[in-house]
């Protein structure tokens, strides 16, 4: 099994297992090398701050990501796995499940569940530094629907006035001197991209209108969550249903290049060139199990064992 | 129960106690769309019917909830009769919900329930047309069968619903005063052991919050899964409770490449294929065994059960709600000319000119009947008075 560092790096897909594997469960592991029940993490190396392999183009410091999806679907999970081996520390994102959607409505409440993950990203050049904000939402149900819709496009276009109120003040030369602030002070409050999470089998009117509406705002990846839940048949049915309905109000061309680059950068070029489009098949997972010295994320199953890494069992890498 | 024991072939007739047994079984499906609600349905009966019948279609009609109030049909489906180790044949049949816009919602349970509560209000009426003597007319006839209520409910979960499962549980136990329920974790193969025993655990332990006697209701075939258990030999676990955590195969695959008539259902995936038939992968044929042979005597008395707490509750309180046509029919006469409509029913009246023929017959009956009556008693108060010395009119 290769590490995903190698992965990311181009690195060709690896089916072998390490004999001296472990299973542990995320609450168990410490980036700090210090034993755990009986473990012994190896420290920061295990988990050291990985580089992401960005396009030198993409020059921003705050990366916001907006999670959409019903409650149950693995988004905090998915949230944790995505910055697991970028940060030195663990840490718990906020879950979205926790405030009802009239909370969300209010910049507070909004402000609850927005997970800013602790450590900076750098890119490949040591250039820039990029710092990675996650904002979840309240569990999506046939109740809430078009409640969910409007709190969560009218979070964007608040994040969107303050932006823009906050660059206003800065080029007016009000706080001029006050260094960009991190986190919840931080400048940028554009939304880059909002992944969707699908449930399995489950796509409804309501899901495509709410992807729709959503794309008019933020540039949305759909994904099918708990992919696990298909076989190879059922899923490729799906995601071709899914890509169906989308493929008119959703324009993929528009993110072609970071789809190009993404293939290419977990060694699957011959992806993209085959017109892999989303909706992206998720399985996540907070247990792993150490594989050739590297923890890595899986699922067991009585009938084998899933590897998120691996793109034949999950398309978590492309994602991210 | 080793590998190889998993995937032996399904036998073709069920094993059964012998007792008397009714000759339908009604069952009822409850859960959103894509939790493999049709699947279940032609998985459970693969082995007992045609092939043609069994693989009949892959999911059912995408209709309305209205619609489904209107018509209930559209999703039932009537399956061939089954021989069963008696001898006996045993009708099945199978109704869906609709699910498009999830369970978890009043409008949903309401009309569910209303469906469930129409049909013991059908088989009370047929009971007392049986009872009374009263024909009923042939579309009534061909409406009813001698059993109109369900047996069970299989009322599925999604895995992904674990934290709204409370949302659901209003639902199961209104759904419970009306039928046996049985809870079905769907999509159990997306799940790890311990995250399926940590969701039926965490199942179990709201139901047992909601009381003694809920829980009660939707534990109730404890015996027969001790049964099923024992028969099935599939002890690896450490308990079978349900919910039954089952994963079910869309497409049977030949699982040792020779040609053989019952294959096995599986699940095929890049990191392993989920056998449908392994107790350790689903628990599937234990929920089989339990509700189609063991429960087979069972289900059929908790049935009777509900249907007597309906006859009861509807006696006390409200009028029968029958469907609308059987309301009408079995309305009191509102007006003289229904109530001879109602006798010529009962003596057999057909054709018109008969009809007439006894009304004119009645009504010079009742006029001969009243002038003698009156004669009577012209002459007795003609003898009274002749009696008393007064001389009477003339």
């Amino acid at each position: 099994m290769q590490s995903i560092r190698s992965v990311l790096e181009g690195g060709p897909a690896a089916d072998e297992q390490s004999e001296d594997s472990e299973i542990v469960s995320s609450d168990l592991i410490s980036g700090d090398g210090e034993e755990v029940n009986g473990l012994a993490a190896e420290g920061p190396t295990n988990f050291s701050r990985r580089v992401l392999s960005i396009p030198p183009k993409h020059k921003v410091q705050h990366v916001n990501i907006l999670v959409v999806g019903a409650t149950g679907l693995g988004k905090s999970t998915f949230i944790q796995q995505l910055f697991i081996d970028c940060t030195k520390a663990y840490f718990e994102p906020r879950d979205g499940a926790k405030v009802s959607v009239e909370a969300f409505e209010s910049e507070d409440g909004a402000a609850a569940v927005c997970t800013h993950v602790p450590d900076a990203v750098h890119t490949t050049n040591e250039e820039y530094e990029v710092y990675f904000h996650i904002q979840d939402t309240p569990g999506c149900t046939n109740d809430n629907v078009n409640q969910l819709k409007a709190a969560i496009i009218k979070h964007i276009r608040r994040e969107k006035d303050t932006h823009y109120k906050l660059w206003l003040d800065r080029h007016r030369g009000r706080n001029a001197s006050q260094p960009d602030a991190l986190g919840a002070d931080r400048q940028d409050r554009l939304f880059d991209v909002c992944v969707y999470f699908i449930p399995p089998h489950c796509f409804t009117s309501n899901d495509e209108r709410f992807i729709c509406d959503l794309n008019q705002e933020v540039p949305v990846i759909p994904v099918c969550a708990k992919a696990d839940a298909m076989d190879v048949r059922e899923r490729e049915v799906f995601q071709a249903f899914v890509r169906e309905r989308l493929a008119l109000r959703l324009n993929f061309a528009s993110i072609d290049e970071e789809l190009r680059h993404a293939s290419r950068a977990v060694g699957k070029a011959a992806l993209h060139d085959a017109g892999y489009l989303p909706p992206f098949a998720l399985v996540c997972s907070n247990t792993y199990r150490q594989i050739s010295g590297i923890f890595e994320p899986v699922r067991g199953y009585p009938w084998g064992e899933l590897h998120v890494s691996n793109l034949e069992h999950s398309d978590f890498n492309l994602v991210k | 129960m080793s590998e190889d024991d998993a995937n032996v072939d399904l036998p073709n007739i069920m094993s059964v106690p012998p007792e008397e047994l009714q000759q339908h079984v009604n069952i009822l499906l409850v859960g959103e769309s894509g939790l493999g609600k049709t699947t279940f349905t032609n998985q459970l009966f693969a082995n007992c019917c045609p092939s043609k019948h069994s693989d009949q279609q892959h999911s059912s009609p995408d209709i309305s909830i209205q619609e489904f109030e209107t018509d209930p049909e559209l999703l039932c489906k009537h399956l061939p009769a089954i021989r069963i180790s008696t001898g006996d044949w045993v009708e099945h049949h199978v109704q869906d919900t609709p699910g498009r816009e999830g369970v978890d919602n009043k409008q949903h349970m309401d009309a569910v329930i209303r469906h469930i509560q129409s049909k013991q209000a059908l088989q009370y009426h047929r009971d007392m047309s049986l009872l009374t003597g009263m024909q009923l007319d042939s579309e009534a006839q061909r409406q009813a069968r001698s059993d109109n209520m369900y047996d069970v409910a299989f009322f599925f979960i999604a895995p992904h619903r674990f934290k709204q499962v409370d949302l659901q549980l209003e639902y199961i136990q209104r759904l419970s005063h009306e039928v046996t329920v049985v809870l079905i974790c769907a999509k159990a193969d997306a799940m790890t052991p311990s995250e399926r025993d940590a969701f039926q655990l965490h199942i179990r332990e709201m139901i047992n919050g909601c009381g003694e006697e809920i829980s009660r209701r939707l534990f109730c075939l404890s015996n027969e899964i001790e049964q099923g258990v024992s028969m099935l030999g599939c002890q690896e676990r450490s308990q079978y409770v349900p919910p039954f955590a089952v994963a079910c195969g869309a497409k049977p695959s030949s699982s040792t490449g020779c040609d053989s008539e019952a294959l096995e259902p599986v699940r095929k995936y890049p990191w392993g294929t989920c056998r449908t038939n392994n107790p350790l992968h689903s628990d599937f044929r234990l929920a089989r065994q339990v509700v189609l042979s063991n429960g087979i005597h069972t289900l059929p008395r908790r049935k009777l059960e509900h249907f007597y707490a309906f006859c009861r509750t509807k006696h006390a309180h409200t009028p029968v709600t029958a469907p609308a046509s059987e309301l009408k029919r079995h309305a009191p006469p509102q007006s003289t000319i229904e109530v001879l409509k109602l006798c010529y029913k009962a003596m057999g009246l057909e054709h018109r000119s008969v009809q007439i023929g006894f009304i004119i017959g009645l009504g010079i009956f009742i006029l001969c009947t009243w002038l003698l009556a009156s004669k009577f008693v012209a002459y007795g108060c003609h003898l009274h008075l002749r009696c008393h010395g007064v001389r009477p009119w003339v």
